[in-house]
């Protein structure tokens, strides 16, 4: 009954398109990110990844989800929402944001209760309750140890993290992992704003694994070669 | 048309609305002139009100004293969205799944994290008044509307609400058929009394005799008819 004024723009988030669509060329895109994510990774040197952007609405939640699915066909993964201000990993299963990473930090769970499960090989950790003190508990001791932890279980742990523009918390994480994916969304921040970003991630030593490039809008294929790779679909 | 009101503070001696019996009464002596059928009553559940025990007991009495008059009366509340956070049993509308969700209209709150977590745990969310958060934008309400409905009060779409701009978002959410409910959120019989029936014309008028039935009544017999959805 109740119509809607104007369609709304930004979609579900528990929507993940490397599993609803396999052979779709989204899923194609992000499977030769992973291909590349392989090859810079032969040395198995980075387990930690984190994944940023300059600013919020670019499509790092999205990314994260599509590239940890695809990631635990092959390995075992993990995925922690370290976004304590505007945390969104929940949505991607359908969960609540109860017994979180905070929670854990703050004593208040077992580390037994902190990991949940989504899939064959793939497992999240929410972000918690909210707590007044992200720069404390991000600097903390304990976080540190936990992702020592972690490491040893599993072969990827893929970090969600707020954009470097907005507040320091990108930059206290970068601490902790072994490179970074930086998102940029299409048509989203201007060229010199990004270049400031990336700049003060690298003043912190860190290893720029590579950039994502989301939300493009492709133009319309013209011509007789893309009848074959559709008819392939 | 005989209609159903969603948000009334008609329940006496818990909250801001009725302090006696006699005032209970007589607001719904004024709701059954505004052609109500139906009233769920809601009490405030918030940081001044946390009673439980009392509003069902008072419930009981009025029930009791009113079963002559042709109106039936339910009992629901309004949860501050604090009180949501991290209780597992909740105050629902006549022990449905819906649940009447009020938040704060001056400092932006969560309405989308709560509703979320509420439609994930199995509950169904109303937003009560939404127009009177000025800071959601018309993009927010797209949002939010995935996982709650939304409830509009009278006074807002007849104009007399304290704010103007109440009324402006209310004639937005009717416009676009958004809304999901009105309500009266009647809290005595002078002030802020019940004005249901004029806002059920001024809908019937301005947006079609089908919606109006929607807003008042149809859509609001899924709580009052069956208590286990």
């Amino acid at each position: 009954m109740a119509l809607r004024p104007n369609k709304a723009k930004k979609a579900n988030y528990n929507y993940i398109e490397a599993k609803e669509n396999p052979n779709s060329y989204t899923t194609e895109s992000i499977q030769k990110m992973v291909l590349n994510l392989e090859y810079a990774n032969v040395d198995k040197s980075y387990k930690v990844i984190q994944v940023t952007s300059t600013l919020s609405g670019e499509g790092k939640t999205t990314l994260v989800g599509n590239l940890s699915y695809l990631l635990s066909q092959k390995y075992k993964v993990l995925v922690v929402d370290m976004d304590l201000r505007k945390p969104k990993i929940h949505r991607l299963a359908n969960d609540t944001n109860q017994d979180g990473l905070t929670d854990y930090l703050l004593d208040v769970i077992p580390f037994e209760q902190l990991i949940r499960n989504y899939n064959n090989g793939l497992d999240y950790i929410v972000a918690g309750q909210k707590t007044s003190s992200v720069n404390n508990v991000l600097r903390s001791k304990k976080l540190e140890d936990l992702i020592n932890q972690l490491k040893e279980r599993y072969d990827y742990i893929i970090l969600d993290t707020p954009p470097v523009q907005v507040n320091a918390d990108a930059l206290i994480i970068s601490k902790l992992a072994d490179g970074i994916v930086y998102v940029v969304g299409y048509n989203i921040v201007k060229k010199a704003m990004i270049h400031e970003c990336i700049e003060s991630l690298k003043r912190q030593n860190i290893t720029m694994l590579g950039i994502a490039f989301t939300q493009v809008k492709l133009p319309k294929r013209r011509g007789l070669y893309h009848y074959y790779y559709d008819e392939a679909n | 048309m005989k209609l159903i009101d969603v948000h009334n503070h008609a329940l006496f001696g818990v909250d801001d609305g009725a302090k006696t019996i006699e005032e209970s009464i007589s607001m719904i002596d004024q709701a059954i002139k505004n052609n109500i059928e139906e009233l769920i009553l809601t009490p405030h559940f918030n940081k001044r009100n946390k009673s439980i025990d009392i509003v069902e007991e008072n419930f009981n009495t009025l029930k009791e004293l009113i079963k002559d008059k042709p109106i039936k009366i339910y009992l629901g509340r309004e949860m501050r969205f604090y009180e949501l956070e991290k209780k597992p049993i909740y105050y629902t509308m006549n022990a449905t799944k819906y649940v009447l969700v009020e938040f704060d209209p001056i400092a932006s709150s969560p309405i989308e994290e709560v509703c979320y977590s509420l439609m994930v745990r199995g509950y169904k969310p109303i937003v009560a008044h939404i127009e009177r958060y000025h800071y959601l934008t018309a993009s927010d309400y797209n949002r939010i509307k995935k996982y709650a409905e939304f409830q509009v009060n009278a006074d807002a779409v007849l104009g007399i609400s304290s704010m103007r701009k109440d009324y402006k978002i209310s004639k937005y959410l009717l416009k676009h058929k958004i809304a999901d409910y009105v309500g009266s959120d009647a809290h005595d019989t002078t002030k802020r009394k019940n004005n249901l029936l004029k806002a059920y014309k001024r809908i019937k008028r301005k947006y079609g005799n089908q919606y109006a039935d929607y807003l008042f009544c149809e859509n609001a017999k899924k709580i009052t008819e069956n208590p286990t959805v």
